[in-house]
C-alpha cells in the first residue's frame, strides 16, 4: 500500500466513522490499537488500568475526529491524543504507577538464557520503571517515547506538544537520573549494562 | 543507554480488546445520539422564539395608531395596487411601497406576484407558511426578514435585504441573499452598498394602474390567510395617491459592516476559467465529483473538489454543503495548490451572513496562513472587527 493510498483510506475511514457507522469504528480501532497499546505500555510499564486508558484514548479520538484536518497522518494524530491521555493519567496518579512483574518470561530479552538471566531482566525492568515513577509526567513521557519506544526526538516533541530542545533536555535529565540510580543499584546497572552490551 | 525494543509489551488478550471495542462502539453511537438530541431543543427554542416574535409583531400591529380598514373577504387571489404611505398586512408580512401585485394564498403558502413597482416587506418568518414574491421569472422566498423588491414590469428585478435572509430563485438557480446584500437580475449577488440608489430611482415604474379612491391619509389593510377557495381575482384598490411622497415605511438599519462586507466581496473567489456555473451548476458538479471522489490525490482531484465548493456556494447558494466540501478538501488536500483559495472561500462563506465568531475564526486562519496580500488585509480587518 502506498503512502497516498493509505492516506486516502484513512480519509475515507474517518468519513465513515463520522457518519456513526459501527463497522468503521471497529475498523479504526483495530487498525491502531496495537500501536497505541504498545506505546502506552512502554510509557507506563504495565497493563494496569490499560483497558481504561485504551478506551479513554480511543473515546477521545472518536469525539475529536471531526477536528482531524489531515494535516498530520491519522496515526500520528491518534498517537498525539494517546500521549495526552497518558500525560493526564500520569499527572493525576502522581508518580506512583503500579508496575506489573513481567508475565511472559520467554519474551524477555535474554529469555532463552538461564533462569538467572531471565530473573535479571525481570528485576531490571521493574527497577527501571521504579526510577521512572519518580520522574514528572513530561519527563517520563519524553524519556519512554524516545529511549524505549524508539521515536525520534522531533516526533516526541510533536507528540507532547513541546520544542525539540525542551524534549531533549527532559530526556537528558531523565537519563541522568536513571544512570544515577543504576550507579547505586547493581541489578539495574547490570540490566542496563547487559543491554548496552547487547 | 538504548532500550529500544528491549521492553517486551505484554499483549492484552482478545477478550479485553473485544470488551474495549464493544464499549467504544456503544459510546460512539451514544455520542451520535446525544448530538442528534442536542439539535432537538435548539429547533424547539427557535420555533418558540419565532412564535414569540410573531405574537409581538401581531400585537404591535394591532396597537398601531393608524386605523385599520376592514379586510376584504378572504380569497385565494386578490389584486392590490398601492402607492407610498399605504401598508398592507398579509399573513404575517407587512407590504409597503408603490406596486401592483396579486396575492395568492393557501394555508401553507402565500405568493405575491408583482406586476411592477417597489415593494418593501417586513416578514415575520413562519415555518408553517412560505412567503414568496414572484417578479417575472424570479422568485424571492423570505427566510424571516426585512427586504425590498424593485421590479420594472419586464425583466429587471432588484432585491435588497436589510435584515435576515431571502432565497432568490431564477432559472432553477438558487441564491441566498443575506442582510447587507442585494441581488439583481443583471449583476447577481452583491453588497447592498454596491447598489447605487440612483439606479433604483431611475427604474421608477410607471404609476400603477387602477389607482382609485384616495383616502384622507395612509392606512393599513389587514388580510387574513385565505380559507375559502371561492373568490377569484378580487381587486382591492387602496392608497393615498394624491399625498406627497413619504419616506418608505421601512428604513434599513445602519449596517456597521457595510464597508467591510464590500471589501470582502471585492476580493474575488478563484474559479477555474473553464467552469461557468451559470448554465447548469448541478451538471458541472456531477462531472467534477467523478474526478474529486476518485481514489487519486492528484491535482485534478483537489481542483475538482475546490470547484465543487465554489459552485455550491455560488450560484447554488448551498452554504452548508459548500462548507462541508471545504472541510473535506482541507482533510484530503492539506497543502493543495488551491489551499489559499479554499481558505478564502471559507472566509467568504463564513462572513456572508454576519461578521461573527465563525467568520473571525476563518479570517484569522487565513491571515495566519497567508500573511500578505489584499485578501489577507481584509482578513485582518475582519479579525479586528468589533
Amino acid at each position: 500500500m502506498t503512502v497516498a493510498t493509505a492516506y486516502v483510506e484513512d480519509v475515507l475511514l474517518v468519513d465513515r466513522c463520522l457518519t456513526g457507522e459501527p463497522a468503521a469504528t471497529r475498523e479504526l480501532f483495530r487498525r491502531h490499537r496495537n500501536r497505541v497499546h504498545a506505546s502506552l505500555f512502554r510509557v507506563l510499564g504495565s497493563n494496569h488500568d490499560m483497558d481504561d486508558l485504551l478506551q479513554e484514548a480511543f473515546s477521545q479520538v472518536f469525539q475529536s475526529l471531526r477536528g482531524w484536518r489531515a494535516e498530520a497522518s491519522l496515526a500520528t494524530w491518534i498517537d498525539r491524543v494517546s500521549v495526552r491521555v497518558a500525560y493526564r493519567y500520569l499527572s493525576q496518579r502522581g508518580r506512583r504507577i503500579q508496575t506489573d512483574p513481567l508475565i511472559d518470561e520467554d519474551s524477555v530479552p535474554g529469555g532463552e538464557g538461564t533462569d538467572d538471566r531471565r530473573q535479571l531482566a525481570r528485576d531490571g525492568v521493574r527497577r527501571l520503571y521504579a526510577v521512572l515513577d519518580e520522574l514528572g509526567a513530561a519527563a517520563r513521557l519524553a524519556f519512554t517515547l524516545h529511549e524505549i519506544d524508539g521515536r525520534p526526538l522531533a516526533e516526541v516533541a510533536d507528540l507532547v506538544g513541546s520544542t525539540v530542545t525542551a524534549t531533549k533536555l527532559r530526556v537528558w535529565r531523565a537519563r541522568g537520573k536513571v544512570e544515577a540510580a543504576a550507579a547505586a543499584d547493581p541489578v539495574l546497572r547490570e540490566f542496563l549494562g547487559a543491554h548496552d552490551a547487547a | 543507554m538504548t532500550l529500544r525494543d528491549r521492553i517486551p509489551v505484554e499483549q492484552l488478550d482478545d477478550e479485553r480488546l473485544t470488551n474495549i471495542e464493544r464499549r467504544l462502539v456503544v459510546g460512539v453511537s451514544e455520542l451520535s445520539m446525544q448530538r442528534a438530541r442536542r439539535g432537538v431543543p435548539a429547533i424547539w427554542l427557535r420555533g418558540a422564539g419565532v412564535l414569540a416574535i410573531a405574537a409581538a409583531a401581531v400585537l404591535g400591529w394591532k396597537l398601531h395608531a393608524v386605523p385599520a380598514i376592514e379586510p376584504p373577504a378572504a380569497a385565494p387571489v386578490q389584486h392590490f395596487a398601492v402607492v407610498d404611505g399605504s401598508r398592507i398586512s398579509v399573513a404575517g408580512a407587512t407590504l409597503a411601497g408603490t406596486a401592483s401585485y396579486d396575492v395568492m394564498r393557501d394555508a401553507q403558502r402565500v405568493v405575491i406576484e408583482m406586476q411592477r413597482g417597489k415593494l418593501e416587506l417586513v416578514v415575520v418568518h413562519d415555518p408553517l407558511r412560505t412567503l414568496v414574491i414572484r417578479a417575472a421569472d424570479t422568485e424571492i422566498e423570505d427566510v424571516g426578514t426585512k427586504f425590498r423588491v424593485d421590479f420594472d414590469g419586464a425583466n429587471e428585478v432588484q432585491v435588497r435585504v436589510t435584515e435576515g435572509e431571502v432565497k432568490v430563485t431564477r432559472h432553477a438557480q438558487i441564491v441566498r441573499v443575506a442582510a447587507g446584500n442585494a441581488w439583481t437580475t443583471d449583476r447577481g449577488l452583491l453588497a447592498l452598498a454596491e447598489l447605487d440608489p440612483v439606479v433604483v430611482a431611475t427604474s421608477e415604474p410607471a404609476p400603477a394602474p387602477a389607482m382609485v379612491p384616495v383616502p384622507e391619509r395612509p392606512h393599513t389593510v389587514e388580510v387574513p390567510i385565505a380559507r375559502a377557495p371561492h373568490h377569484v381575482a378580487e381587486t382591492v384598490p387602496v392608497g393615498p395617491a394624491a399625498l406627497p411622497h413619504r419616506e418608505p415605511v421601512i428604513t434599513a438599519p445602519a449596517d456597521p459592516y457595510v464597508e467591510l462586507r464590500t471589501a470582502i466581496r471585492n476580493v474575488p473567489i478563484e474559479r477555474a476559467p473553464n467552469i461557468d456555473g451559470h448554465t447548469d451548476a448541478a451538471n458541472e458538479i456531477a462531472k467534477l465529483k467523478k474526478l474529486a471522489y476518485s481514489t487519486t490525490v492528484g491535482p485534478e482531484a483537489s481542483q475538482a473538489l475546490y470547484q465543487i465548493a465554489v459552485l455550491l456556494y455560488r450560484p447554488l447558494g448551498q452554504d452548508a454543503e459548500a462548507m462541508h466540501t471545504l472541510d473535506w478538501y482541507f482533510r484530503r488536500f492539506a497543502g493543495g495548490k488551491e489551499m489559499h483559495a479554499a481558505m478564502w472561500l471559507r472566509v467568504r462563506i463564513a462572513c456572508d451572513h454576519s461578521i461573527d465568531e465563525a467568520c473571525r475564526r476563518a479570517a484569522y486562519s487565513y491571515q495566519h496562513d497567508v500573511p500578505t496580500g489584499p485578501a489577507s488585509d481584509v482578513a485582518v480587518r475582519i479579525t479586528n472587527a468589533q
